[in-house]
């Protein structure tokens, strides 16, 4: 049975590797990040422009750091009803791999509603600009944990203990047992739900 | 008889004779002994004397006064807890629909804001007519904030039930849901709640939370209630102010009974807590709001302690019985609260094999006695999980424990079971445990002197703190000096294990539902689809009792559907019997009948 969440009047679906459709139920407006096939959704947004998070045509009207409307690390979009703080996604280069996403070319997303927050992380590992959003309350953070060039589950765990959001979303894994496994490993922190 | 220690409380165990000689010293210090308790909660002002009065007329915490907001809820809204999450509600098509505490605090602040500006006080009662859902706690929520007290009435009850809740309690406000979900088709309860404030002298708001987008155009929309900004100030109220309001199963009707603020919260606090419930705790009830079980410990204890509340609000068997336990898997449940009959029918009707329930650290069920051998079978099915702990072996031992608690409405809370997190005595199958801490719970014959291996009432030999501040006069009649008289049947073995057999009056037990035969009866000969009926309870394996009616004339279908649309689906009569002619008073005829159908 596909699952669905929901908060205040926020409906979030999964959909691919890393996408989510963000639908506001009062003025039936869809929000969507790394969705390829973005039919119905009013705001395009994408994190990155790799495959799987990036259609191979982009829509005219997209938001994302290879265009066509550029976003970077620390901008602010305001796309009513929904405000959007544009956060650093990227790869450290201090653990002994090449980065595959370099600070500056990748992004996350936190989307606020009203009081509600929405933060999809993007593909990064956790580094401070990520963890120095505590203070936000974060309501669902959609965390990546399928490891190689995202976090992996202990990391995504390390995320979750640090930001404690009020649900965590695993997105970016190939495996269910990673998500099973970070689900058994974090939900003595937070409520985990697995969007499938 | 067998004594059982689960693998995971090996460590945490006392024996029951240690554990009745703790239980026996709160109740000869029954009073130092719940102040102390009481002193967990947040007063105003604390209490000038502990326990005024006696037998249905004591009264806990005189002269104290507290917020029951605060000590619910409020505590939480700007600590640690806040952006936890406070309620998980799933619907049949799989959407989760999750508030945090903060959330929660918002909601009910704004609810607050406008239930004031119609003129809600602390004097005036709401209701709801509403599953477990985030919108009838936060309406509830709403109340306590005003110090206005609240009675959820059970979606399972029909409009006449509804309109005898609303006479009874004459409410200022009303929050309903316009319909539910079951199986995947959505059934309106709109026509029940119109029909039930027909033809009363009193006019409530009503609001409505419209899942069908129904619109009605007599109704505002609940949505209406969110608009508002927050109140930002909390009731403070003396400690025996009405908090809660029950209609409670007698044999000739259901009465109205309502427990007060201090005494109840202060019991049904601590024995949340006894039992083990944490902040990192997610509580999995599938008792509905309307009965006791639900209300004190999933909704008031749950919320107080500040655990995650899990509830489904579509049919158990939807799309197949394994729903509740992939719920368990998919949420991480680590509290599973049920009935015995739900108990009965997920082990006869699902592979548990298919599920791993590792994050169960107990199972509580209540509402009905638990036989042995279903103990057994959840012990060994449910409660082994997938992953060994502490000697346990997989599918193989128990792992966790299965405790079965006597409830009972008037009483407010659970009465007997095990306490993980107190003092733990072994569990005895079958039973309904120990007496818990602070309670008198005793086995007696008819002059209260108590009875040791032998069948008698279940009686409570001290006031306890949640005892009613208003109750019916069944209630009172069911007192000897000091000694309250339950109406259930049970034994106490010499180690203080108590069995319960079910009620000794013709009150019916059916799915753990206690209903009144006699407003059942009432209901068809007043609408006049019978001449005469009497209802009764007839033994079931499944579900404990089943009801059933006999009639003087009157079809057997007119009579199953007029019970399902007056009373509710929950009462509807799994036996119609034609008699022709009634001999004798209903209450004799009703254990008549049960008799003959027991010998059947």
């Amino acid at each position: 049975m596909p699952k669905r969440l929901r908060i205040g009047p926020l409906l979030l679906e999964r959909e691919g590797l890393a996408g989510v459709r963000i639908f506001d139920l009062a003025s039936e407006v869809a929000l969507c990040i790394d969705v390829l096939s973005p039919e119905g959704c009013k705001y395009k947004l994408y994190t990155h422009s790799h495959p799987n998070h990036f259609p191979e045509r982009a829509p005219l009207d997209a938001f994302s750091p290879a265009g066509p409307f550029l976003v970077r690390p620390g901008e602010t979009l305001n796309l009513p009803p929904f405000e959007i703080l544009t956060v650093h996604a990227y790869n450290r280069e201090d653990l002994g791999r090449p980065p595959r996403h370099k600070k500056g070319e990748s992004v996350g997303y936190l989307v606020s509603h009203g009081r509600h927050k929405v933060y999809h992380v993007g593909d990064s590992d956790l580094v401070s600009e990520i963890v120095s959003l505590r203070e936000f309350k974060i309501d669902v953070a959609l965390v990546p944990i399928g490891g190689s060039s995202v976090m992996n589950v202990e990391e995504a765990f390390e995320f979750v203990k640090s930001l404690r959001p009020s649900i965590a979303v695993p997105i970016h894994y190939s495996s269910l047992r990673d998500a099973e496994k970070f689900k058994l490993l974090s939900h003595v922190y937070t409520q985990i739900v697995i969007l499938s | 008889m067998e004594l059982v220690v689960p693998p995971s409380m090996k460590y945490n165990v006392v024996a029951p004779e240690e554990y009745i000689k703790i239980q026996r010293e709160t109740i000869a210090n029954l009073e130092s002994f719940w102040a102390s308790q009481a002193l967990q909660l947040s007063w105003k002002k604390l209490w000038d004397k502990v326990l005024t009065g006696n037998g249905p007329r004591a009264r806990w915490f005189e002269g104290g006064t507290l917020s029951p907001y605060f000590n619910v809820v409020g505590k939480h809204a700007l600590g640690e807890t806040a952006n936890k999450p406070a309620l998980i509600e799933e619907d049949e098509e799989g959407t989760s629909f999750i508030a945090s505490y903060r959330e929660l605090d918002l909601f009910a602040r704004s609810i607050a804001k406008t239930f004031r500006e119609l003129g809600v006080s602390s004097r005036d009662w709401v209701l709801i007519y509403a599953p477990s859902s985030i919108e009838a706690v936060s309406t509830a929520l709403a109340s306590m904030m005003l110090g206005a007290p609240v009675e959820f009435v059970f979606t399972g009850f029909g409009w006449w039930e509804l309109r005898r809740r609303i006479k009874n309690r004459r409410p200022k406000a009303i929050v309903a849901f316009d319909s539910l979900t079951r199986r995947g088709k959505r059934i309106s309860l709109l026509e029940n709640l119109k029909r039930a404030l027909e033809n009363v002298d009193v006019k409530p708001e009503v609001f409505v939370v419209e899942k069908l987008r129904s619109s009605p155009k007599e109704w505002r929309s609940f949505d209406e209630l969110l608009e508002k900004t927050s109140l930002t100030e909390e009731s403070v109220v003396e400690s025996s102010h009405p908090l809660l309001g029950f209609h409670i199963g007698y044999e000739e009707s259901f009465k109205p009974l309502t427990h007060g603020v201090g005494g109840y919260l202060t019991q049904t606090v601590s024995i949340t807590r006894w039992l083990g419930l944490r902040s990192r705790d997610t509580l999995f009830c599938t008792v509905g709001l309307g009965w006791i079980t639900a209300v004190s410990h999933c909704f008031i204890g749950a919320l107080s302690v500040g655990s995650t509340i899990l509830v489904y609000t579509g049919a158990p068997d939807y799309p197949d019985w394994g729903r509740w336990l992939e719920l368990i898997d998919y949420y991480s449940a680590t509290v599973f609260l049920t009935t015995s009959s739900a108990l009965r029918l997920i082990l006869k009707k699902t592979d548990v094999k298919d599920r791993e329930l590792d994050s169960l650290k107990m199972i509580v069920t209540t509402g009905e006695p638990m036989e042995e051998s279903l103990w057994w079978n959840a012990y060994l099915k449910l409660g082994s999980g997938s992953s060994p702990l502490i000697d346990s072996i997989p599918s193989k031992t128990g792992r966790i424990p299965v405790f079965n608690m006597y409830i009972q409405t008037e009483i407010g809370s659970f009465a007997t079971g095990n306490l993980p997190s107190s003092a733990f005595a072994p569990i005895a199958p079958g039973s309904a445990g120990l007496p818990l801490l602070g309670l008198a719970v005793d086995v007696t014959d008819e002059s209260c002197a108590s009875l040791r291996g032998e069948w008698g009432r279940l009686v409570l030999r001290k006031p306890w703190p949640a005892l009613p501040v208003e109750s019916p006069e069944e209630f009172e009649r069911s007192w000897n000096g000091d000694c309250y008289d339950t109406g259930d049947r049970a034994l106490m073995n010499e180690l203080g294990y108590i069995y319960i057999k079910g009620r000794r009056d013709t009150v019916i037990k059916a799915s753990g539902y206690r209903l009144s035969p006699g407003a059942i009866e009432f209901a068809l000969e007043e609408i006049g689809v019978t001449r005469r009926a009497v209802v009764f309870g007839v033994p079931d394996e499944e579900r404990f009792e089943v009801i059933a009616v006999a009639t003087e004339g009157g079809e057997p279908s007119s009579i199953k559907k007029a019970v399902r649309e007056l009373i509710g689906p929950i009462a509807e009569p799994s036996l119609v019997l034609q008699l022709e002619e009634f001999k004798g008073d209903k209450k004799s005829l009703r254990r008549e009948l049960r008799e003959k159908s027991v010998m059947r």
